[in-house]
């Protein structure tokens, strides 16, 4: 996947949890940071460990070298990526 | 700082929580307040379940950890020779300004020299624990108590976007030649300016946590895989497990998740709690490496212990 279907696939996630249900595909596809799309960092932390529990059934750890890229939205993408590249179970489609 | 005191052993760890037992969603207004500070996340998912409330005076609780960590010494009021307060800084301010006239009065410390350390918010035990240990240079001293108490008193302010505050006070005992339970290896405190500023992001948080980490393992001559057990702060639970990841520590590392769902965050009493409650679950290990560690925003702390030989 490139990096705008895994975009569309940030999108679809975040509609599935709690505080994204309210963001729209356009929006996260125009948005450059986290903090224009009002994701706070409790926020953020709980949509990356529920991807991890979702994507990759829990057997990845949050690496340091992932941390300051879940700023921007690229960033949070490329983190997406590689979680499903790391995961030890095939990643769901 | 690396320990020069290597004779110096901490133990007889004393809690006394408050004696009420609380719900967060038994305080008023409590889903608006969660809503107002958490953007739509699920409470059920912050791992805290009950915490405790003083109901009486503070002094009256610090004065039963105390007399309980005295009790379990072996040692007389008359031999303590300092005893150093820790709070964090809303904390420092709610007490009174006898509050430690009361405290060596009630436990009869009549030649104790009183101390407080503050002004780092929950990181205040850490750098009390270094100070308290640093009173060793005095070859005449042999007992130092440290206390870390924390208390919010309107249940309002306990619900806060990284933890929900509990009531707490913890001591301890630091005595010359004796092996107590741990020994003090390295100890480290370091400010983030853009916390102090209330602009911190996880960049200026992963950025204060490296160093501080950094610097204990250094002055420790330790590596991170070293260490058998974290005594973490206990935010909320999906913040305290990316916390400790975010610097390489890993998840089954962290011991917090029972205390967090009892007790909630007591503030800067946390990793003392969460030592106890590991050392009463599995026991501290002789020789084994622990790390306490202490943060809130524009600061975080780090404390090494080696577990003593018994």
């Amino acid at each position: 996947m490139g990096a705008d279907d895994y975009r569309h696939k940030f999108a679809e996630f975040l509609a599935t949890q709690t505080m994204g249900g309210d963001l729209t595909y356009e929006q996260i596809v125009r948005a450059q940071s986290r903090e224009e799309l009002g994701i706070s960092s409790l926020n953020m932390i709980i949509v990356l460990l529920n991807y991890i529990k979702e994507y990759a059934n829990g057997t990845v750890t949050v690496r340091p070298e992932w941390v300051p890229q879940l700023n921007d939205v690229d960033g949070i993408v490329s983190v997406l990526r590689e979680i499903d590249a790391s995961a030890v179970v095939p990643a769901r489609s | 700082m690396i320990s020069d005191h290597e004779d110096i052993g901490i133990g007889s760890f004393a809690c006394a929580f408050g004696d009420v037992e609380c719900k967060p969603d038994n305080i008023p207004d409590f889903e608006a307040l969660w809503e107002t500070v958490s953007f739509g996340t699920d409470f059920a998912e912050m791992g805290c379940t009950t915490y405790r409330k003083m109901s009486g005076p503070v002094e009256e609780y610090v004065v039963d950890a105390v007399r309980r960590t005295l009790r379990d010494a072996g040692a007389s009021a008359a031999d303590i020779d300092h005893i150093v307060f820790a709070t964090s800084d809303p904390t420092l301010a709610r007490l009174p300004s006898d509050f430690a006239g009361r405290v060596l009065l009630a436990v009869g410390l009549d030649d104790c020299v009183p101390h407080v350390v503050s002004f780092q918010r929950c990181c205040s035990s850490l750098t009390a624990l270094r100070h308290g240990h640093e009173l060793f240079s005095d070859p005449e001293v042999t007992h130092v108590v440290v206390v870390a108490v924390d208390f919010v008193p309107h249940d309002r302010d306990r619900v806060l976007s990284y933890a929900v505050f509990g009531d707490a006070a913890v001591s301890c005992l630091l005595t010359r030649d004796d092996p107590g339970l741990v020994r003090l290896v390295s100890c480290a405190v370091k400010v983030d300016p853009d916390g102090l500023r209330g602009r911190d992001s996880f960049i200026s948080r992963k950025n204060v946590a490296d160093r501080t980490l950094a610097a204990v393992l250094r002055a420790g001559d330790r590596q991170l895989g070293q260490i058998a057990k974290v005594f973490a702060a206990n935010l909320h639970k999906p913040l305290t497990l990316f916390n400790g990841t975010s610097v390489g520590l890993l998840p089954d590392t962290l011991h917090f998740v029972e205390t967090l769902a009892a007790y909630g965050h007591c503030g800067n009493a946390d990793w003392m709690i969460n030592l106890i409650d590991y050392h009463e679950r599995f026991g501290i290990r002789s020789g084994d490496t622990y790390l306490a560690q202490s943060l809130a925003p524009g600061f975080y702390a780090c404390g090494l212990f080696e577990g003593s030989a018994r």
